[in-house]
């Protein structure tokens, strides 16, 4: 084999791990936006509940935060796509991770909501417990340790909140939400500057 | 300069071919995985019918809450057994398959806390366990079709939602012969068929 083109097939091979890397870095500014936009609004949910004020305007919350939410999401899909040109394996585990979860998400609230299976309040167990499911995946793809940790207090709060149902499950939710949006990022961030 | 150049060929050439092997590593790993599907589908299916033919005969729910507690966790200590001897015999750990095992125990995990923390806190009846772990399964299915690169792995997923509204909407004891039958159909299967597929892609691989 010739030395540059050995050295390029090297470089080609290398950019495309980098790319993948990046990729996954680049799309958690989704993952960011939804999780904080959440938590917000469980938080916003919360306080209307148990303080009484504006809980009739509970629902049109929720619809203004989804239509709001999208409308963003879709902006900033428009700006990545025309950043990353292509579609890594990586990105993609991480699309299907967020698409199973949110596939389940809606199933558990139609098994409560429509089919009563069980009480609303044990939605946020539910969501938890696939939540969990989710950031574990995600420590091993990201290889970063809050993600583990992340993902243990997931599960913790979903088996709580199965024998402790009520309306402070979705301060834990809020909190939860916050924490599993900014500390993998300020650890990722951390990582890079030791790097 | 020409034994330089020579040096770096040979340097080169090498890095490329540890490249090759771990995307090839990668591969076999994925493709080999075939089994578990077929061995939690054979034990749960088996788990249900036991569970069934309890109810028809009256036995106290006590004891079919038994069957699940003491034989899931003895499914995952046997099969842990075999996975470690596996990995001794294979020496090398690839990223795809730590991320199906991840994926696998995490939905593991879920239809714990379902089948258990679920039932024992009364969050719902015995019946909607069925449905709630098709959802976990379906989500499952649907990532690990991506990771496996197995297009048709990640459709199973739709079945498994479809069948949790099934299940859902109109429960009842029916509702475990009718999870035994999708477990046949979505798990067991599928799990043959990606078996013998690996079988026969290792079979034509160069040794």
């Amino acid at each position: 084999m010739d030395t540059r083109q050995a050295e390029l097939e090297i470089s080609v091979i290398k950019k495309i791990m980098e790319d993948s890397r990046s990729a996954v870095y680049d799309k958690s500014s989704q993952g960011l936006f939804w999780f904080t936009l959440t938590a917000a609004t469980v938080l916003i949910n919360y306080l209307m509940a148990v303080t009484g004020i504006g809980l009739n305007f509970s629902g049109l919350l929720w619809a203004g935060v989804s239509i709001f939410g999208t409308l963003y999401s879709i902006r900033l899909a428009k700006k990545e796509s025309s950043k990353i040109k292509v579609k890594t394996f990586a990105g993609k585990i991480l699309t299907a991770i967020g698409i199973a979860t949110g596939i389940a998400n809606i199933m558990f609230a139609f098994s409560s909501l429509v089919a009563n299976a069980f009480d609303p309040f044990v939605i946020v167990s539910m969501n938890s417990m696939i939540l969990g499911m989710a950031f574990y995946i995600l420590s091993v793809i990201q290889q970063l340790k809050s993600f583990k940790i992340l993902a243990d207090l997931w599960w913790a709060g979903s088996v709580f909140f199965f024998f402790m149902p009520g309306i402070h499950s979705l301060l834990f939710m809020a909190i939860m939400l916050a924490a599993s949006a900014w500390i993998p990022w300020a650890e990722e961030r951390k990582l890079t500057k030791v790097n | 300069m020409n034994e330089l150049n020579t040096n770096i060929t040979t340097k080169a050439e090498k890095e490329i071919s540890v490249i090759k092997q771990i995307m090839e590593d990668s591969r076999k790993a994925v493709v080999e995985n075939g089994w578990h599907y077929i061995y939690w589908g054979s034990i749960v299916t088996a788990a249900i019918i036991v569970n069934y033919l309890m109810v028809i005969y009256s036995i106290s729910m006590y004891a079919q809450g038994m069957l699940w507690f003491f034989s899931m966790p003895a499914a995952a200590i046997v099969e842990g057994i075999i996975e470690r001897k596996r990995e001794k015999r294979e020496k090398v750990k690839t990223f795809a398959g730590k991320l199906i095992n991840s994926l696998w125990t995490g939905a593991g995990v879920c239809m714990f806390i379902l089948g258990f923390a679920g039932t024992v806190s009364g969050a719902y009846s015995a019946n909607m366990i069925f449905p709630l772990i098709s959802i976990v399964l379906g989500s499952a299915y649907l990532i690990s079709g991506v990771i496996q690169q197995v297009k048709w792995l990640s459709a199973i997923s739709v079945f498994w939602w479809g069948g949790a509204v099934v299940l859902l909407l109109m429960p009842g004891m029916h509702s475990m012969l009718i999870f035994a039958g999708m477990l046949v159909c979505f798990q067991i299967l599928p799990g043959v068929f990606l078996y013998v597929k690996s079988k026969r892609e290792l079979a034509t691989q160069p040794a």
